[in-house]
């Protein structure tokens, strides 16, 4: 009999091991060989991975299927920026600071948005992103509609300078990993058994004695603030953010990441994001009509390729959640 | 006299103009099996969905073990030992069989909300469940997916998962749903072994089965209850047959 | 506030409340019908008004214009749905997501390659006055078109959906559409039809709030989302419901953007109002779902079985 009788398909740990050591391995390649230009664009693929993994968390394991997503990304990178324009440049306070403000909303919408079902759902996730938005774009104070620019990068202090690419997309690695290995631990957990089993009936969950409501309150919550945090790399990353971070749109954007890199698995919103922006970036070159072709791309992957990327490179799921 | 572990007392639920629950009252006694049969439309499927807390009722009260339950949520029932089977599978499809039952396990042991251990490395929580799907006869199932398995299969798991929670009350419905002769006996032998174990309220069509386990059986018709009484004065009342069972004989 | 003032908002609210009803109306259907989560209904709307533009430049003529561009745009919905969109009726409805958005970006750009990101479109000369509905209240004649159309049309829908054969399948089949097929309606046909006949109506309110809104590449975008609004609220699959909520929406749009910032200054000190009031006016349509939402949380008409 199987010792290790969890069905889980089994991560390769040391798979992940040999991606990070090549992941800071190709930093410094870049750095070194001037071409730190490359080193700011994986950075800024790699925040949207952060945040469409983060999406992940609530759409692929969760099942919940929220069209409001982008406003928590909106709400960390704010958070930050104004904390920054008042003067309060500190790392330390401003990330913390940004998942907990997202941590905050999330609560919010969460209470009375998981009280639906379905599409009603996904309306009122959408609903709430749509007030966030416009509630941020009337604020003059902070640039309303035209956006906030903020004059320098969070501050760590210990002569930590994110001016410097190589020491950005260093931080943003370490907040990548550790948020994957955070929602890796989360889905293996008592806690994450119960998301995964209320993905498959949330009914038959409540009826073994588990309050359904408040998996998936914590569960959006934590979505959030994880979302929260890359909207603080984000802010920091184009030094500056726009209300438009929040539109319904860019949720879709997420969401197709999501779609792209495979939903449920673990790092699929991280490797829908880098082939999302990849082909952005490549057609942009060639075209400025870019979004034809991404589109007709988009297309041809949910027809052929229903789950995705990592469905394409994966055997047949073995059992509860992937990666 | 075996106290009553289930007390149902003058359930009303309307529908608009229908009326699916008709001052039903009754009870279940520790360790009793005690059928509710009817013929369709009389209101079993609401009633039931009102004991295990998924519909609200308009009027009346639910006691269990003594304690007024009539306004708790499901999974509070379900805590206090009142717990349910679908008679339309429901299981976690994606999970194995194993996992199906560990997960019933979990919720009545440990930390619910534990969020950093692998639940992979809990051994007894897996033993517990192995141990259980033994009993129940799917132990070599146990690494299969569990929408994988036949539709027997699935019902007794079905049943199986709900006994997993250590139930004071078991609330049946229609588990033999859709089985062959062969799967029936199974579930039918799984019930009897909880006889005098788990107090039982048994929802069924399969009158043989009926006949053979039940200690008690209440009569629903119309929303009400026509007749309550030990198997052999239910078979000869004149008025169940009349309503209901004749239907049955000749079917 | 006035009288004047007060119908004069009405009347905008209702001209803004028709036009919504046209995209919601075949939002409902296709949500309702075929379960399909189709965000590219805004896409036709758009096609709808950049070709009315391009050939009321042509012919000289907004009429000519929208008379051509309507079955166009429906001729353009029916091959999409036909090709694209039939292959997503049994997938999820993240598959369908994606896929639709993916429509979005092609034909926003799509349209950008052929037209640029914008066109001109006027409203026609002979309706650019004033017209005297009571004494001291002056209303824009195009604006008395656009209520006259739209009015038009729902009388229309609800002629067809009450009255004919087709309406009742559509009736049929969306409260429950395993059980139309099963009683033999072609389904499938009658989709097609029930589609070209939403983007027709996303076309004409194209046609019509183009010289109102501006011709560019993205109104599809801001309207979408109303509509959806508009059906959540309305109940799914429900045609009344769609009517009903459309005209509800327009109101609270159009009064929210009107009263509130004036309240705001009334009550509270201008820096504070300045913001707060615009704020307040966007997401009021947005709290009014929640709100509806709250209380009857599968919408005010819902038909789903």
């Amino acid at each position: 009999m199987n010792a290790n009788p969890s069905s889980t398909t089994f991560t390769k740990p040391w798979l992940w091991c040999l991606l990070m050591a090549l992941a800071i391995g190709l930093g410094w390649l870049m750095q070194s060989q001037g071409m730190s230009f490359y080193l700011s664009m994986l950075s800024r693929m790699m925040i949207y991975g952060l945040a469409a993994c983060s999406l992940n968390l609530i759409l692929g394991y969760g099942g919940l299927v929220s069209f409001g997503h982008a406003a928590f990304v909106g709400i960390g990178a704010y958070t930050v920026g104004i904390l920054i324009t008042e003067g309060v440049p500190s790392g330390w306070i401003g990330f913390p600071a940004a998942m907990l403000v997202s941590a905050l909303f999330a609560a919010l919408i969460g209470a009375i948005s998981l009280r639906t079902r379905g599409v009603y759902f996904i309306m009122i996730t959408l609903a709430f992103a749509q007030m966030v938005y416009y509630l941020v774009n009337s604020v003059k104070a902070y640039g309303g509609d035209e956006g906030l620019n903020i004059r320098m990068r969070s501050d760590f202090g210990f002569g930590l300078n994110l001016k410097n690419d190589l020491a950005f997309y260093y931080l943003v690695l370490l907040c990548l990993a550790l948020s994957l290995w955070f929602m890796h631990r989360l889905m293996h957990s008592r806690f994450g058994r119960v998301v995964l089993a209320q993905r498959d009936d949330d009914v038959r969950t409540e009826a073994l004695g588990f309050a359904v409501y408040r998996y998936q309150m914590i569960l959006f919550v934590l979505a959030g603030a994880i979302g929260g945090l890359s909207g603080a790399l984000m802010v920091n990353q184009q030094n500056y953010v726009n209300p438009n971070l929040m539109h319904w749109t860019q949720s879709g954007v997420l969401m197709v990441m999501v779609i792209l890199g495979g939903v449920g698995t673990l790092a699929g919103g991280l490797w829908g994001a880098l082939l999302l922006l990849t082909l952005e970036d490549v057609f942009a070159e060639y075209t400025v009509h870019w979004q034809f072709y991404v589109g007709w791309i988009l297309l041809a992957v949910v027809l052929m390729a229903p789950q995705g990327l990592a469905g394409l490179f994966k055997r047949k799921p073995k059992g509860v959640g992937h990666g | 006299m075996a106290d009553a572990v289930l007390q149902v007392k003058s359930l009303v639920k309307h529908f608009g103009a229908l009326c699916a629950t008709d001052h039903v009252s009754l009870d279940v006694r520790a360790g009793e099996i005690h059928a509710l049969i009817g013929p369709n439309g009389a209101g079993k499927t609401s009633l039931v969905a009102q004991l295990s807390g998924l519909l609200a009722s308009d009027a009346g009260q639910v006691l269990f073990l003594n304690e007024d339950i009539t306004a708790m949520s499901a999974h509070q029932r379900v805590r206090r030992g009142l717990v349910r089977s679908f008679q339309i599978t429901r299981l976690f499809k994606s999970f194995t069989v194993r996992d199906n039952v560990a997960l019933a396990v979990q919720a009545r042991t440990g930390n619910a909300y534990s969020f950093w251990k692998p639940v992979a490395a809990e051994r007894a929580l897996h033993d517990e469940a192995q141990a259980i799907l033994h009993d129940i006869g799917l132990a070599e199932r146990a690494d299969e997916l569990a929408q994988n398995l036949s539709h027997g299969e699935q019902r007794v798991l079905e049943v199986g998962l709900a006994m997993a929670t250590a139930p004071k009350l078991l609330l049946l419905d229609e588990p033999m749903a859709g089985t062959g002769p062969e799967e029936s006996q199974r579930i039918v032998d799984l019930i009897a072994g909880l006889k005098n174990r788990v107090a039982i309220l048994l929802v069924e069509h399969d009158m043989e089965a009926v006949f053979r386990l039940a200690d008690r059986i209440s009569v629903l018709v119309n929303g009400a209850v026509i007749a309550c009484g030990a198997p052999h004065d239910i078979r000869h009342d004149p008025m169940v047959i009349a309503a209901y069972l004749g239907e049955e004989q000749s079917a | 506030m006035t009288w004047i003032l007060f119908l004069e908002q009405s009347l905008n609210g209702l001209q803004f409340g028709l036009m919504l009803f046209l995209l919601a109306s075949g939002l409902t259907l296709v949500f309702g019908i075929m379960d399909m989560i189709n965000l590219a209904h805004g896409a036709l709307y758009m096609v709808g008004a950049f070709l009315t533009a391009w050939l009321a430049d042509m012919t000289h003529s907004f009429l000519w214009g929208v008379l051509l561009a309507v079955p166009l745009t429906a001729v353009f919905g029916m091959v999409l749905e036909s090709t694209l969109l039939r292959s997503l009726y049994r997938r999820d409805h993240m598959s369908q997501v994606l896929a639709t958005f993916a429509l979005i970006l092609i034909i926003n750009e799509a349209v950008r390659m052929v037209w640029g990101s914008d066109l001109a479109l006027s409203a026609p000369a002979a309706l650019s006055g004033p017209v005297e509905l009571l004494p001291g209240l002056k209303y824009p004649s195009y604006r008395l078109l656009i209520i006259g159309v739209g009015l038009a049309l729902a009388l229309f829908l609800y002629l067809v959906v009450t009255q004919t054969r087709m309406g009742a399948w559509v009736r049929a089949g969306a409260s429950n559409r395993d059980m139309a097929m099963a009683m033999g309606i072609n389904i499938q046909r009658l989709f097609t039809l029930v589609f070209g006949l939403g983007a027709a109506m996303c076309a004409v309110a194209g046609a019509m709030l183009g010289p109102l809104l501006a011709v560019q590449v993205g109104m599809g975008e801001s309207i979408l989302i109303l509509a959806f609004v508009v059906i959540v609220i309305g109940g799914i699959g429900s045609i009344w419901g769609a009517f009903v909520g459309s005209l509800l929406v327009g109101f609270v749009d159009t009064f929210g953007r009107t009263l509130l910032p004036h309240l705001f200054r009334e009550l509270f000190p201008p820096q504070v109002a300045a913001t707060a009031g615009p704020a307040a006016a966007s997401i009021m349509v947005y709290l009014l779902m929640a709100v509806v939402l709250f209380i009857r949380p599968q919408g005010l008409f819902s038909r789903r079985s």
